[in-house]
């Protein structure tokens, strides 16, 4: 299976194409208003529309802002005012459609949208609040977790 | 008695607003939403206690706090008055089409040809969206081996995004994907030629 995600990239290359983005970038920021910033590791950045998100990013919206974020198997996310979002897990294998999908909305509000993954297997989704976790059947939801300040 | 009356409704009603308060600070919802094409979803809701609650009606809500889940049920209208930053903020839905392939090659099909430039149209229109990403999967049918049906899908991919590129629209971040022939669109045996299997999706999202 690498294999062939090698040899796509390959042939992507010489067409003139570029691959699949890094291996790294789990997502892409949609949309955004207002502030929002990425937490990843020490550094905070200024999220912009095009931005890339990846495994363990804290997505952090202030309020009267809201981002939007596209994963690669088009899991979709709206994310809400005051709101945190962390990506805990993320793999996928656009060949096989296999992965792993692992959010958790530590408060706020989350839109989710279940992508490929989930429609391949969905108990590779899973979305994580304080109280409970939220298993998918091809399914779009949206959960609140009230804030601790 | 009479000093202390006041003082022990005081801690009452301090009591009972601290648990409303509580309760209101630590309870969390989750509303199931309609799938855009009216197909049937759920999801499943398990709470830290270890108790479960199913959602699979749309709008119906899962209200989960650290001791317990309850149920409830809201409307299209509730929802969307409590959570419209964070409903519109959902990145726009992928557009996916479809291109047909004539067997054992990256030709397309006549049907398919008529069709590219109603297509293109559209394409170079929503390529210019900001930070879109197109993605080209190929497909192939079940004459031949997997070996050959994995390139071969793979070459009518790239026939596609070299076609898109010709017309101007923009394949920089292009991904290409060739699923073989895994993933039929109609199911049939080993050895038999189906053109609804040998395609390519154009998806963008």
């Amino acid at each position: 299976m690498k294999q062939s995600i090698l040899v796509s990239m390959v042939c992507a290359a010489l067409l003139g194409l570029a691959g699949p983005g890094l291996a790294s970038e789990s997502g892409i920021v949609k949309t955004l208003q207002g502030q929002v910033l990425i937490e990843r590791g020490a550094s905070q950045l200024q999220a912009k529309v095009g931005d890339p998100v990846q495994e363990r990013d804290r997505v952090i919206v202030r309020s009267n802002s809201s981002v939007g974020i596209s994963m690669r198997d088009e899991t979709l996310l709206g994310i809400g005012p005051n709101s945190t979002m962390v990506i805990d897990r993320y793999a996928y294998d656009p060949v096989t459609r296999e992965g792993q999908v692992e959010t958790s909305i530590l408060k706020g509000t989350l839109r989710y949208v279940t992508g490929l993954i989930g429609k391949t297997n969905p108990k590779a989704v899973k979305v994580t609040t304080a109280n409970a976790t939220i298993g998918v059947r091809g399914t779009e939801f949206v959960v609140e977790v009230p804030g601790k300040d | 008695m009479r000093t202390w009356r006041p003082a022990i409704l005081g801690l009452l009603a301090a009591a009972i607003l601290a648990t409303l308060y509580y309760a209101t600070r630590t309870t969390e919802r989750i509303t199931l939403l309609p799938q855009p094409d009216g197909s049937p979803s759920a999801v499943v809701v398990r709470s830290k206690t270890g108790s479960t609650a199913v959602l699979d009606r749309p709008y119906s809500v899962a209200t989960v706090t650290p001791i317990r889940i309850g149920s409830s049920q809201t409307d299209e209208a509730s929802v969307r008055a409590r959570y419209k930053d964070t409903l519109d903020a959902l990145p726009a839905r992928p557009r996916s089409y479809t291109l047909y392939f004539r067997s054992g090659g990256t030709g397309l099909t006549p049907e398919s040809e008529r069709f590219l430039p109603v297509m293109l149209k559209v394409l170079v229109e929503l390529n210019e969206r900001p930070a879109s990403e197109l993605t080209l999967i190929g497909h192939a049918d079940e004459v031949g081996s997997d070996a050959l049906n994995d390139a071969l899908s793979r070459q009518r991919a790239m026939t596609v995004a070299a076609l898109l590129k010709a017309r101007g629209v923009d394949t920089t971040r292009a991904t290409i994907v060739g699923r073989g022939s895994r993933d039929p669109l109609v199911a049939t045996k080993k050895g038999v030629s189906e053109e609804r299997n040998r395609r390519v999706e154009i998806r963008l999202k």
